[in-house]
């Protein structure tokens, strides 16, 4: 059985291979009783392929999925828009009045946290809550910010916060923010387990520090978006 | 949770479902489930996909308005679980402890099973121990039946990629084949 | 102290949905900042010194507001009750800065050429142009950004960042979604998810500084064969795919490895503690 052959059994039966190089096949599977029975197996391989059942769930799924449906009248969370004309193809949304007025100003800060996350250091952005400084962007990746008790704490605190006004937010936007932290703790937790075996890791040792620090980012960021919204 | 009433097209429920109706949408939702499930188990395995067929149909329902009738409801929610589905894939990719090397992988998936129950189960097991890549090609090629144009689309890769991904997961599972 | 230029011109008879359109004169260094709780808000330019406001939409009991505050000029719909909604497509001067700030906003921009500053919950936010600044955080939204250039941040949380033809530094940032950098001629980019892939096709400039970095996901990085750089590969369960050949510089450790291109000029940092890493050629 030759490799050259073999490599282009798949190209054959799927008829993507060239007249003359389907025939040059068709000529080497008659002397080659190996390559023709590869052939064969393949060819059973893509019939059992098409075959294959359907499998319907093992439980009921539609009472999960109903629980996790947002109402329609908080639509338009995610589009694929890619241009002003396709936006405004898209017709009305204006709808909801649900009594949240956005304040004037963005001088809201997490004071307390951000006492903290100043202190923690290496970034700049507590503020205005727009990305961070070149400096930042130009470290590397894991190494900017070390692992401390202070990220530990600066979590808490901003958690409690957002525990504490939840009910200031919308709920498709508290489902979006937990879904993501728990997004962020599923990585620390493997990243903190890594460590465990291998507890001298600089690069897991940053790996945690930076999970951590988007953690905060993002409390941050929707303790914030609470604050503007009361 | 009984569903009533005369046979609806899923025309009719996604027109009725996009203005609100989860009664319509949950009818879509049991019509589509065995094929989106299957799909999601071949895509991410067993273990995950109960749970990126409820995913499917949540990000199905927030993505409805913008669901054309160009094609079939069906084409554009199978397109949708495949992109959900890539989303989740390396945590799929993961839990077969995956290494360094494909190889590894594809020396356990072409070992033949110890004993022949039904092709079917043995194929879909088998493809489950396919290196990740070569898995999602396979799926997408030879269960799904898209081209390799769309499959380089979807996944980011080349058409030969796709081509010589293919090849070599049909390659590696002719042994669960072998009578 | 604001200069209400012009409320409403709604007299208490007018219809209370009427459509509103104004227009204002402009100095140069006039900066833009529209507030709108709700709906969408599509910024065009033109070439006068001068801000047309129109409102296609605007919310029960809603008026739009333009108003002058020293070099700001401030737009948004007013209402003594009930959130600010409006649908408002507005015209400016090229030059001008724009600031715009809402809750589930869509967002368009298209051929400014100054400073742009958008921060969303939700809603989609489209650009196109931007120089000096561009900055897009949201949580909820898709964020694409196309031809601008200047210095580019852009952070979702739960969507998809799409970037393109970008000439210019990046920062970019989401949690639940993958990220797509192609055109781009940058000298420094970031960019970092969790749960979703990157994709960088692009320039690594001599001295330059490139990071991808995601937890559940693929990076795939295109690059000049003429690239010099020294590339750093992290990965925990993930797999390492190059076709430039490699040449390992110092033992592996730490699930850290690190190879040069040419004269390793550059620095090519990639990392995905599950997923792909792929270094490809165009």
């Amino acid at each position: 059985m030759s490799m050259h052959w073999t490599d282009r059994l798949s190209d054959y039966l799927d008829g993507e291979l060239s007249p003359e190089e389907a025939l040059a096949l068709e000529l080497h599977l008659e002397s080659c009783a190996p390559c023709a029975a590869a052939l064969d197996e393949i060819r059973a391989v893509v019939a059992a392929a098409a075959a294959l059942p359907e499998h319907p769930p093992t439980r009921d799924l539609w009472p999960g999925i109903e629980a996790r449906l947002t109402p329609r009248t908080t639509e338009g969370l995610t589009a694929d828009v890619v241009s002003l004309d396709a936006f405004r193809a898209r017709g009305r949304r204006v709808s909801v009045t649900v009594p949240q007025l956005i304040a004037a100003g963005l001088a809201l800060v997490v004071l307390s946290a951000g006492g903290v996350w100043l202190a923690v250091g290496s970034d700049a952005r507590a503020v205005a809550g727009m990305p961070p400084e070149a400096a930042e962007a130009t470290a590397p990746v894991q190494s900017p910010f070390t692992y401390t008790a202070a990220w530990e704490e600066a979590v808490t605190e901003l958690q409690g916060e957002f525990d504490l006004r939840r009910s200031e937010l919308d709920p498709a936007t508290i489902m979006v923010v937990e879904r993501n932290l728990a997004l962020i703790d599923e990585a620390i937790a493997e990243a903190r387990q890594a460590l465990e075996a291998d507890p001298s890791s600089g690069f897991l040792n940053g790996y945690v520090a930076e999970a951590m620090r988007r953690k905060v980012d993002l409390l941050r960021q929707a303790t914030r978006v609470q604050r503007t919204e009361t | 949770m009984a569903i009533m009433g005369p046979p609806t097209t899923d025309a009719e429920d996604v027109a009725l479902a996009t203005a609100g109706d989860t009664g319509a949408f949950e009818r879509l939702y049991r019509r589509h489930a065995p094929r989106i499930n299957a799909l999601c188990r071949r895509m991410v395995g067993p273990g995950l996909a109960e749970d990126t067929t409820q995913d499917v149909f949540i990000r199905a329902w927030e993505k409805l308005e913008l669901f054309e009738g160009k094609s079939a409801f069906g084409t554009w929610l199978y397109r949708l679980a495949i992109n959900v589905c890539l989303a989740r894939r390396t945590r799929a990719g993961k839990r077969r402890e995956r290494f360094r090397r494909d190889e590894i992988a594809l020396e356990r998936a072409e070992s033949p099973p110890r004993r022949h129950m039904d092709h079917g189960m043995d194929l879909d097991r088998a493809i489950e121990r396919l290196p990740y890549r070569a898995r999602q090609v396979f799926v997408l090629h030879d269960v799904e039946g898209y081209k390799h144009r769309e499959i380089g689309e979807l996944l980011g890769i080349s058409a030969g990629t796709s081509k010589s991904q293919l090849h070599e997961a049909r390659m590696a599972l002719r042994g669960h084949l072998r009578a | 102290m604001l200069i209400s230029l012009m409320v409403a011109a709604l007299a208490a008879a007018a219809p209370p949905m009427a459509a509103q359109d104004t227009t204002v004169t402009v100095e140069r260094g006039t900066r833009l900042h529209v507030d709108n709780h709700r709906g969408e808000v599509l910024i065009t330019t033109w070439g006068r010194d001068a801000v047309r406001v129109r409102a296609t939409e605007l919310g029960d009991r809603q008026r739009l507001a333009v108003t002058r505050s020293g070099s700001v000029l401030r737009v948004r719909p007013d209402g003594s009750r009930g959130p600010q909604e409006a649908d408002l497509e507005i015209v400016i001067p090229a030059w001008m800065d724009v600031r715009v700030e809402g809750n589930q906003l869509d967002v368009g921009i298209r051929g400014g050429q100054g400073e742009i500053s958008i921060e969303t919950i939700g809603g989609d936010v489209v650009v196109q142009g931007g120089a000096g600044l561009v900055a897009v955080r949201t949580i909820q939204g898709e964020v694409t950004i196309r031809g601008a250039r200047g210095r580019i941040e852009a952070v979702s949380v739960n969507e998809d960042v799409t970037l393109s033809d970008i000439g210019g530094d990046l920062y970019v940032e989401t949690t639940n979604g993958d990220i797509t950098l192609h055109g781009i001629r940058s000298t420094s980019a970031r960019a970092t998810t969790v749960n979703g892939d990157i994709d960088y096709r692009g320039t690594i400039r001599d001295n330059g500084r490139y990071i991808f970095a995601t937890h559940n996901g693929d990076i795939g990085v295109t690059v000049a064969a003429a690239t010099n750089a020294m590339v750093t590969v992290s990965t925990y369960h993930g797999e390492f795919e190059s076709e430039f050949p490699v040449r390992l510089t110092g033992a592996t450790r730490d699930r850290q490895f690190n190879f040069t291109l040419g004269s390793g000029s550059a620095r090519l940092e990639l990392e995905s503690f599950n997923g792909e890493i792929r270094l490809r050629r165009p």
